[in-house]
């Protein structure tokens, strides 16, 4: 590649990482302060959260399913399938849940908001919000990432909760293990530091896949063409972040709480 | 009201503007004339505030606009109303939403006073039946007459108008221009960027004929007719210089 282009490619990056960085910091900053569009962060909240849910449901009792038939087919072999229960619940808590939660809501909220945004951006749309005196982020930002703030915890509880009960189901088939057994197994095993790890994690997946898909959303420029690259682009980027996030989410969590 | 002092811009590596100097007055009617890609829209973003120039100042009642706090400039915009292109109105709101956004923001005036704001604009620019509709269900014309609506609404000094007859058929772009003397009637200034002559030659007094960046042509349109200015003369007769340009390849 020569220096030139090399160069270039260098200063996007800075560029887009500055823009990206002062984004959540005014976003962050709007959410403490007047006005709030209290109406536009409940519909967001909608159409993130409770139009997700179907999508997360499935997701979570077929992961549990799979998981659970993978975990009783290889404990049988050592004779340890009593600690089916135990094995569900740590891994769909402290990982599965919440990344897989995280993903799925990137694919299917962090395309929508980017072409959300980038219809509007394509379209003029944010420059005559701009002349109406209207904050872009406070009106079209700060509801969406509230939503995906609150959201993705809540699903992603849903998620852990139903893919758990697809284990069951899977462990109550195949297995002489009781109910009230495998309900104790998972229990018994998971600490306040999986739980707390499995709702900060969703936290900042929120954080991510909003601010990505805004972030994206508001720098499309050209047409239709454009904007289905953005979306392509923003759940892409955001899917990448997840998934590098939760090393580092996972070793600081470790390190913290062992 | 308005004074670009020697302002220039690039994007993607491209010279926009060139050392482009310009005044507008509250009351001006002016439109800014060049072919397709020469820069008029951009001058309308730089007024706005919305691209800020590389070099040179944009001054709004006097001030810098890129040196006022924003709270200020925002309220000193307010004294500018745009139409854009694509009528750029708001796809999750109705008609009527649309053209009272900026009261219902504002908050000062009661939703009933609000409401009649909205439909004695609607009515003027006879859109008064479309105003539960939302923008997906209008044809371009309704789209651009609606938004005229939205800039009236907010009772500016000054309407800036990006291409209001682009994509039009005949009877829609004569209306348009109809709304825009309209307005002119009723005291407000307009800045009508355009590469349409009948539009220009109905609308505007002063005529500015942008080139290569710059200003290369200023007057009122007899002035214009009888330029020998190359540019004016390829810009008014592209048919010959078309066929000169053939004759000589």
């Amino acid at each position: 590649m020569p220096l030139t282009a090399l160069e270039t490619s260098v200063k996007r990056f800075l560029l887009e990482t500055d823009l990206y960085a002062r984004l959540v910091f005014k976003t962050l900053a709007r959410v403490f302060s007047h006005p709030f569009y209290g109406r536009e962060t409940i519909y967001q909240l909608q159409r993130i959260g409770v139009d997700s849910l179907f999508i997360i449901l499935l997701t979570g009792i077929f992961t549990g399913m799979v998981l659970a038939l993978q975990g009783v087919t290889v404990l049988t072999r050592f004779g340890a399938t009593s600690f089916v229960g135990s094995m569900l619940g740590l891994s769909i808590v402290r990982e599965l849940g919440p990344v897989l939660a995280a993903l799925m809501v990137a694919g299917r909220v962090g395309s929508s908001i980017t072409a959300e945004l980038g219809t509007m951006a394509v379209t003029e749309q944010l420059d005559a919000y701009a002349v109406e005196a209207t904050d872009v982020v406070r009106k079209l930002v700060v509801p969406r990432f509230l939503a995906c703030l609150i959201s993705l915890p809540l699903l992603t509880v849903l998620a852990d909760t139903i893919a758990l009960f697809g284990g069951f189901v899977i462990v109550g088939t195949m297995t002489d293990l009781n109910a009230s057994f495998y309900w104790n197994s998972v229990v018994d095993f998971l600490e306040l530091s999986d739980l707390a790890m499995g709702l900060c994690k969703p936290l900042f997946f929120g954080l991510v896949i909003a601010s990505i898909g805004c972030h994206v959303g508001l720098r499309t420029v050209g047409g239709a063409e454009a904007v289905g690259v953005a979306a392509k682009r923003s759940v892409v980027l955001a899917s990448i972040f997840i998934l590098v996030s939760d090393f580092f989410l996972t070793k600081i969590f470790l390190v913290f709480f062992g | 009201m308005i004074r670009l002092e020697d302002v220039y811009l690039a994007k993607a590596h491209k010279e926009i503007l060139t050392g482009l100097t310009l005044e507008v007055s509250a009351d001006e009617r002016l439109v800014i004339l060049g072919e397709s890609g020469v820069g008029k829209s951009t001058i309308l973003k730089v007024i706005l505030g919305l691209w800020k120039p590389d070099r040179g100042r944009v001054l709004l009642a006097g001030d810098d606009i890129h040196q006022l706090p924003e709270e200020e400039f925002i309220e000193r915009r307010k004294a500018l109303a745009v139409v854009f292109q694509g009528g750029a109105l708001f796809d999750s709101l109705t008609v009527g939403e649309n053209v009272g956004y900026r009261l219902f923001e504002a908050g000062r005036l009661a939703p009933a006073a609000i409401e009649e704001i909205v439909r004695e604009k609607l009515a003027e620019v006879g859109l008064e039946e479309a105003i539960d509709l939302y923008p997906s269900q209008l044809s371009g014309g309704m789209r651009k007459r609606a938004a005229i609506a939205r800039a009236l609404a907010a009772d500016p000094q000054l309407i800036l108008f990006d291409e209001p007859t682009a994509g039009l058929d005949p009877v829609a772009s004569c209306r348009i221009n109809e709304l825009i003397v309209r307005c002119q009637e009723e005291g407000k200034g307009t800045v009508v960027v355009t590469h349409d002559l009948e539009c220009a030659f109905r609308v505007g007094e002063q005529l500015m004929l942008l080139d290569d960046g710059r200003i290369v042509f200023q007057g009122d349109r007899s002035a214009m007719e009888s330029s020998t200015l190359p540019a004016v003369r390829r810009f008014l007769h592209p048919a010959q210089y078309v066929n000169d340009r053939g004759r000589q390849s």
